[in-house]
């Protein structure tokens, strides 16, 4: 009888404590990290300001859904890059396509989605 | 006697889990949120970038990061930015002055179910409009 408390109570702190290493990163700090290895932005630009303009959405905001021609045209992607208090300097723009005279996607139109500040994840 | 000690044994293997890891870990969990910003974030901005493609993007056309004796724009209260009225949320600044203490200022950012707004739709259907 011992040794099957023994064991259940070695099984339940086990599992506990793959529980609580699992929630060493909290989930909002999940996007960000997604967002070190991508760009904010597609590789178009927004005609009326000829570089590729970001978008100001709820730093609540996850998803996004786009949208263009054709079967099976809407798709859902992630919102993962957000504004800090971080200015790392001007950039260098890269040279981008203008939007198509007739688009097939509303990726094409240089707008992209960055989510607002919040200030938990603030640097 | 042995199921309070195996009650004591489970309680402190579930510590863990009842205690925060941290405060920075519970931060932002809370209901209300107390604000990083202080007075001197009033000239500053928000950016993005550089990613891999190193383009950047501010949020913000004002205030843009200019020497200290060049004029610049700037919201001047930080609870009437714009992007603070996006989402539902509450938030509190806090100021320390110094020889004065500290004040305080709680912001609430809700819609209540839009009531103002039906309210107004039907007070113009009435007064006005016809």
């Amino acid at each position: 009888m011992r040794t099957h408390c023994l064991t259940a109570l070695l099984l339940a702190a086990a599992c506990l404590g793959a529980v609580a290493s699992a929630r060493a990163e909290m989930p909002y700090l999940k996007p960000l990290r997604r967002a070190q290895l991508r760009n904010w932005h597609g590789s178009y630009a927004y005609t009326p300001y000829g570089l590729p303009t970001a978008v100001v959405t709820p730093p609540t905001a996850n998803l996004q859904t786009n949208w263009g021609w054709g079967a099976a045209s809407s798709r859902i992607s992630r919102i993962d890059h957000q504004f800090t208090r971080n200015y790392q300097g001007p950039g260098s723009p890269g040279p981008n396509l203008g939007t198509p005279y007739w688009p097939q996607d509303t990726t094409q139109f240089g707008l992209y989605y960055v989510r607002g500040p919040w200030y938990p994840t603030q640097p | 006697m042995r199921i309070p000690a195996v009650a004591a044994a489970l309680l402190v293997s579930a510590a863990p889990l009842l205690a925060p890891a941290g405060a920075e870990a519970v931060e932002g969990l809370w209901k209300r949120t107390i604000s990083y910003q202080d007075k001197r974030d009033l000239f500053y901005n928000f950016y993005e970038g550089p990613d891999p493609s190193g383009a950047t993007a501010g949020m913000y056309v004002s205030p843009r990061p200019v020497p200290p004796h060049v004029g610049h724009t700037y919201t001047t209260y930080q609870p009437f930015m714009p992007h603070e009225y996006l989402y539902h949320h509450h938030r509190s600044h806090y100021t320390y002055n110094p020889c004065a203490g500290w004040t305080r200022a709680k912001v609430r950012y809700n819609t209540h179910g839009l009531w103002l707004d039906h309210w107004w739709h039907s007070l113009k259907e009435e007064v006005c409009c016809h």
